[in-house]
């Protein structure tokens, strides 16, 4: 390049430059009018950090934890769990008042009057068919069970709504308060977009406090306040979640008050972390996750419950559970979580015998190798993996763990020959009612039955129990469960939070069966 | 010179094919199940049972190639297993955002490696000190740099450059994807400054192993150039020092130079995976990294193709330029 082509060029630069800085004035940044500033709306808006991105937040259809903010957001059902409390407590949401026929087949519900959607769509039970409907096709591989039941929905009134179900079922008010439950969709946005997944990807039509904004989707979803709403709406008029894959990034990025706030899981080093820092309130909140240990009865080492029952015994959880998630974990009594089913009834009877490991060592597994898998996303997996196999080294019965991405993990899990000894997995129920834990985790056809063992009788004591409505079964449920030795839950956990010093309103703003969802209405930027 | 760049383009179908059948093969015989990160943790049995007929799993692995390969020539990698939306929608978000760090992370990559160069050479102690300090930073890796430029220029340095993220103010809805060329079309200083701003730290971080590479190659090429008969004849007739390394010395070492910059390109591709995600740059390498977590196989696939033809469209103009700076290359 000779001395005229470097001139050239660097004209060209200093007047590309020029003619910005001229222009500058009238300068247009994404999402403002010309001339306009963002200065004005900063303290109003809620930047919080999600560690992961989000699939699509579809009302209908959404079944994983991070989405579940953006939908509770937008979206209302016609009951809700309330914030801010130990147990799941069924609240009103759009339906004020509720009643259950004696023969549990009829649920008749009083809606809220004076609600629109945020589309200008007035809220009636016209609503309330098309969104079952919805959730029964675009919800099908997912939550859609949740109204499967349903025979027939009648509304003898603009705001009144009656399920006649095909059973008696008594997980069906907590199937519609779940955040995963059934949502109301504007008559209106589902007449016109109804099959199209990717405008309910981006764009809401519900009758929550705020609505869908600007997705730049990986990067961050922007939620504005729902001017319509019929509540208070609290103290941010926009929320904004931010992507950002490194945990090391948030906890800067809270540092530094570049955001305003991060829901975490049970991960006690980032929680011990924040909790350090002066500037930003670290909370812990309740929840129904809990992580479970699976034996593997269809292998010969552990074909024995009362090997299985004499290894669960010989393993020091409490010194697990205290190592790896200190005051956000305690040490599960039962099968279910703590909250889930009444104390007396969920006594797994399995207690410390420091003595039973050595004598595995020497009886049932010697010279035996044990294997024990986790899924890596599991918060505290690995620690809790490591620690059992430790325990068991010490003895000297060989253990080792092995962590694998969740694609290994489940190919691995369901195949006889490739399944482990002992694996973990993070559950959390789709409701609070204890059917939805008990099914997915121990029934003959479970979801997260992960070594399929059948344990006789289970089926049938389930299938009375949410037929009947007597949770006095649900110790039944225990006994067999925990006599089979199958399976151990570990701990009941806390998730963590942390919010800039600042900002009110956190200490209540959780739902209590995942602990990470939230009420935002709840938050206020302080002063 | 058109011929080879044909012959080139041509070579790509070739190439991309077997890149494909290549992933495609190694995620069936990978132990990989991705139907519960679309259908959810929970689901029952029969759920991802439905899931897994609908996504074609239970096709015979030539029936699954041939639908891929079928719908990728038309550009529709089909929807991604995590996020359920089209991948080729993620993709044309997310490869101007490579794109745009890989051309920055060039850029720096030859701006080190000039500067250096010179330094490189230096005879005497102060000289092997700089080679220690060059060997190590090239020897660091790229994640282990952009760690270190975190901690340095966002949390002690008072958030002096971004930690994280591709703008501060999110892309123009009439944006070509490229965050600096939108804020010079859009006329915005404020804008354009505040991408460079979150460009320099990913771009460094990613170039700074490259760059020093290319230091040395440049300083060996000038070295060996200048100690020849031509440029001792070119001082016998007067010429000045700096005008035989730039316009002869620093030429003949460029050929060599260019080369190893096609290599290090692809390298720098892998580099990206680690830097993207440290820096959640929301680009192919960190849409790569999650979707290999969940064995979000339409994904992995689709971005594999798009980072082959990348790579063989940089080498193919990286010949063309050598056969411009050297006229004894001839393309054939």
């Amino acid at each position: 390049m000779n001395r005229r082509t470097t001139f050239a060029l660097a004209g060209a630069a200093a007047l590309a430059l020029g003619l910005s800085a001229c222009s500058s004035a009238e300068e247009t940044l994404p999402g403002q009018s010309a001339g306009s500033s963002d200065a004005a709306d900063l303290d109003t808006t809620l930047d919080m950090g999600l560690s992961s991105d989000i699939s699509a937040p579809d009302p209908s259809s959404a079944y994983s934890g991070s989405e579940m903010n953006l939908v509770l957001a937008a979206y209302e059902g016609l009951l809700k769990y309330a914030n801010g409390t130990e147990d799941a407590e069924i609240v009103p949401s759009l339906a004020t008042d509720w009643t259950v026929s004696e023969d549990g087949l009829t649920y008749t519900f009083t809606l809220r009057d004076g609600v629109t959607f945020a589309d200008g769509t007035p809220f009636t039970s016209a609503a309330v068919q098309p969104s079952v409907d919805r959730m029964l096709a675009e919800g099908a591989s997912g939550p859609g069970y949740m109204v499967g039941g349903i025979a027939s929905i009648d509304t003898p009134s603009d705001t009144e709504v009656v399920f006649t179900l095909e059973a008696p079922n008594d997980a069906f008010l907590d199937y519609l308060a779940s955040p995963f439950g059934l949502k109301m969709i504007s008559p209106d946005a589902l007449a016109a977009h109804g099959d199209d997944a990717e405008w309910f990807a981006a764009n809401s039509a519900g009758t929550g406090p705020f609505q869908y904004a600007k997705f730049d989707e990986g990067v961050s979803y922007e939620l504005t306040a729902n001017e319509s709403y019929w509540g208070d709406t609290g103290g941010y008029e926009s929320i904004e979640f931010h992507i950002l894959d490194s945990t090391n990034t948030i906890q800067l990025q809270l540092e530094s008050g570049e955001l305003d706030g991060y829901i975490g899981s049970a991960n006690k080093p980032l929680f011990d972390a924040l909790s350090a820092n002066e500037a930003l309130n670290a909370y812990t909140y309740p929840s129904m996750m809990a992580p479970v240990v699976y034996l593997n009865p269809s292998h010969d080492i552990l074909a024995d419950a009362e090997t299985r029952l004499a290894l669960l015994s010989g393993v020091d959880w409490d010194g697990i559970v205290q190592s790896v998630y200190g005051d956000l974990g305690t040490t599960s009594a039962g099968v279910f979580p703590s909250t889930m089913v009444d104390s007396s009834l969920n006594q797994a009877g399995i207690t410390y015998d420091a003595d039973a490991l050595a004598a595995l060592a020497e009886g049932g597994l010697a010279g035996e190798s044990i294997t024990i898998s986790y899924p890596s996303y599991v918060p505290g997996g690995q620690d809790i993996a490591d620690n059992l196999a430790a325990q068991l080294n010490t003895v000297g019965i060989k253990a080792e763990s092995v962590g694998l991405e969740s694609s290994a993990y489940w190919s691995s899990v369901f195949d006889p020959e490739k399944a482990p000894d002992i694996t973990l997995m993070s559950i959390f129920p789709d409701a609070a009612h204890p059917d939805t834990w008990a099914r997915l985790l121990y029934s003959s056809e479970g979801g997260l039955n992960l070594f399929y063992p059948e344990i006789d009788g289970l089926d049938a004591v389930l299938d009375e129990a949410v037929e009947t409505g007597d949770h006095d079964l649900y110790g039944d449920v225990t006994s067999l469960v925990a006599g089979s030795g199958d399976y151990y839950t570990v701990a009941d956990l806390k998730v963590s939070a942390a919010f800039q010093a600042s900002i009110t309103g956190a200490e209540s703003a959780s739902y209590p069966l995942l602990g990470i969802t939230f009420d935002f209405t709840q938050l206020s930027p302080g002063q | 010179m058109l011929s080879f760049v044909g012959k080139r383009l041509g070579s790509l179908v070739v190439v991309l094919f077997f890149l494909t059948l290549l992933v495609f093969t190694l995620g069936k015989v990978a132990d990989s199940d991705p139907v519960r990160t679309y259908v959810g943790v929970n689901a029952s049995v029969e759920a991802v049972e439905a899931a897994r007929e609908e996504l074609g799993l239970d096709d015979p692995i030539p029936v699954q190639f041939a639908s891929f390969v079928g719908g990728a020539v038309q550009g529709d990698f089909g929807v991604s297993l995590a996020s359920k939306r089209p991948i080729s929608d993620e993709l044309s978000t997310r490869l101007p955002a490579t794109l745009e760090l890989a051309g920055w992370a060039l850029t720096l990559t030859v701006l080190i490696g000039v500067s250096l160069a010179s330094l490189y050479s230096r005879p005497g102690r102060i000289g092997a000190v700089l080679r220690f300090v060059f060997f190590s930073a090239a020897s660091a890796p790229s994640f282990l740099i952009a760690m270190l430029s975190v901690l340095v220029f966002y949390k002690w340095l008072g958030g002096m450059l971004p930690a994280a993220g591709r703008s501060s103010y999110g892309p123009y809805d009439d944006g070509t994807g490229f965050y600096v060329i939108d804020g010079i079309l859009h006329a915005s200083p404020t804008y354009t400054w505040d991408a460079i701003q979150h460009l320099l730290l990913p771009a460094l971080a990613a170039s700074v192993g490259a760059g020093v590479a290319l230091a040395r190659v440049l300083a060996d090429g000038i070295s060996s150039s200048l100690s020849s008969p031509w440029a001792r004849t070119a001082r016998a007739l007067g010429e000045r020092e700096g005008t035989i390394v730039r316009r002869h010395a620093l030429r003949n070492a460029s050929s060599p130079a260019l080369s190893l910059l096609a290599v290090q390109a692809g390298f720098m591709v892998s580099s990206l995976v680690v830097v993207e995600q440290v820096f959640s740059w929301n680009g192919l390498g960190s849409y790569l990294s999650s979707a290999i977590g969940v064995g979000d196989f339409p994904a992995i696939a689709a971005v594999c193709l798009i980072l082959g033809a990348v790579y063989v469209v940089l080498n193919t103009l990286v010949d063309v330029a050598l056969a411009a700076v050297d006229p004894r290359v001839r393309l054939s």
